[in-house]
């Protein structure tokens, strides 16, 4: 009896382990990563464009044991690190890879060269947030308006300036805020 | 009880493994830490620079600072840093337990945060403080040339 039960549950519990591990469109949730604490001052934007929590502050590459250097901070070594990562560049499409159960989260990659580096992601209303460094995740850039296209955003300010726009990756995400799927570290 | 010189090694190798597994800080003592931890709120992806305020002067300094501070009973924003990119303020943590300072305290702008159980606001008068713990970071070597160059040509400060 006991194992007719486990038998019927075997494809429920298959189901709900592949769709919880499989990639969505993240929704812009910022109460979860400014809580003026441990989230908001150890997640960095790329831990905010990838939606992963890991409070390391992660760095592009580093799981894969890519330490970049900040003569790297431009848009090919940051790049890159990225792919090492897991994360793949936009295809020509620029559609990211979707399937039945949902899709990759687009990523946009800018750079103050030589300086530093930063990312955009997209929710799934189709608009663009990010998260400042130890700042707190926002749907502003810099002039305080909201951001529909990461190219053209206000990305200059407070002595920095992420002039150079290097394109568009795809990121597996998910619909649970802090709990994507890439390997960040 | 008698142990044989050939089981002797096994026995020590034993009883370390048995005492650092029961006891966590075995062989990772920690130095203790001096003065006040400094963050300078700078970077969006690199880490950003941190350094230590240590002595009796420049911690003095900063206890005055704080004594002298008026609270500012109408400030409006939930936190005083900003959710821009750039420079968003510096984040001052006393995880050394130093008396008469907050545990946590961040200033940007003229405007001092004190975390505890109530946050309270005050103001940093002419943005004395602010500029003092961004100056040491320069003076420390926290805050590399090349930023530092930008700062004081106020490099994209708008």
């Amino acid at each position: 009896m006991e194992r007719n039960w486990m038998r019927a549950l075997l494809p429920a519990i298959f189901l709900v382990a592949f769709a919880t591990g499989c990639c969505r469109l993240p929704v812009y949730t910022p109460a979860f990563w400014n809580d003026g604490g441990t989230v908001q001052f150890n997640n960095n934007c790329y831990n905010y464009g990838n939606n992963k929590r890991t409070d390391t502050f992660a760095q592009p590459g580093e799981a894969s044991g890519i330490i970049l250097t900040q003569a790297q901070m431009q848009c090919n070594p940051v790049k890159n690190a990225a792919i090492a990562d897991g994360l793949i560049p936009l295809p020509a499409s620029g559609q990211c890879p979707k399937d039945s159960l949902g899709e990759e989260c687009k990523v946009a990659l800018v750079v103050d060269p030589g300086t530093d580096y930063h990312w955009y992601r997209r929710d799934q209303n189709g608009m663009w947030t990010h998260k400042p460094g130890g700042g707190r995740a926002t749907n502003l850039d810099n002039s305080l308006n909201p951001i529909s296209n990461p190219e053209t955003a206000n990305r200059c300010g407070g002595w920095l300036c992420y002039t150079d726009f290097c394109g568009y990756m795809c990121s597996c995400s998910s619909d649970v805020e802090g709990q994507g799927h890439e390997k960040i570290k | 009880m008698c142990i044989s010189r050939k089981r002797l090694p096994w026995v020590l190798a034993f009883a370390v493994l048995i005492t650092a597994a029961l006891c966590p800080s075995y062989g990772t003592a920690q130095p203790e830490k001096e003065g006040l931890k400094v963050t300078v709120l700078l970077f969006s992806g690199r880490p950003d620079p941190v350094y230590r305020l240590a002595g009796s002067e420049m911690l003095d300094r900063v206890k005055r600072s704080l004594d002298a501070a008026k609270e500012q009973t109408s400030f409006d924003k939930p936190t005083v840093i900003p959710a821009t990119l750039g420079y968003k303020g510096i984040l001052v943590d006393n995880d050394a337990g130093l008396p008469g300072i907050p545990v946590r305290f961040a200033v940007y702008r003229g405007a001092i945060e004190v975390r505890g159980e109530k946050t309270k606001f005050l103001s940093d008068e002419g943005g004395t403080l602010e500029s003092f713990l961004l100056n040491q970071a320069i003076a420390k070597g926290a805050i590399d040339e090349k930023m530092a160059r930008r700062i004081k040509e106020g490099t994209y400060s708008k």
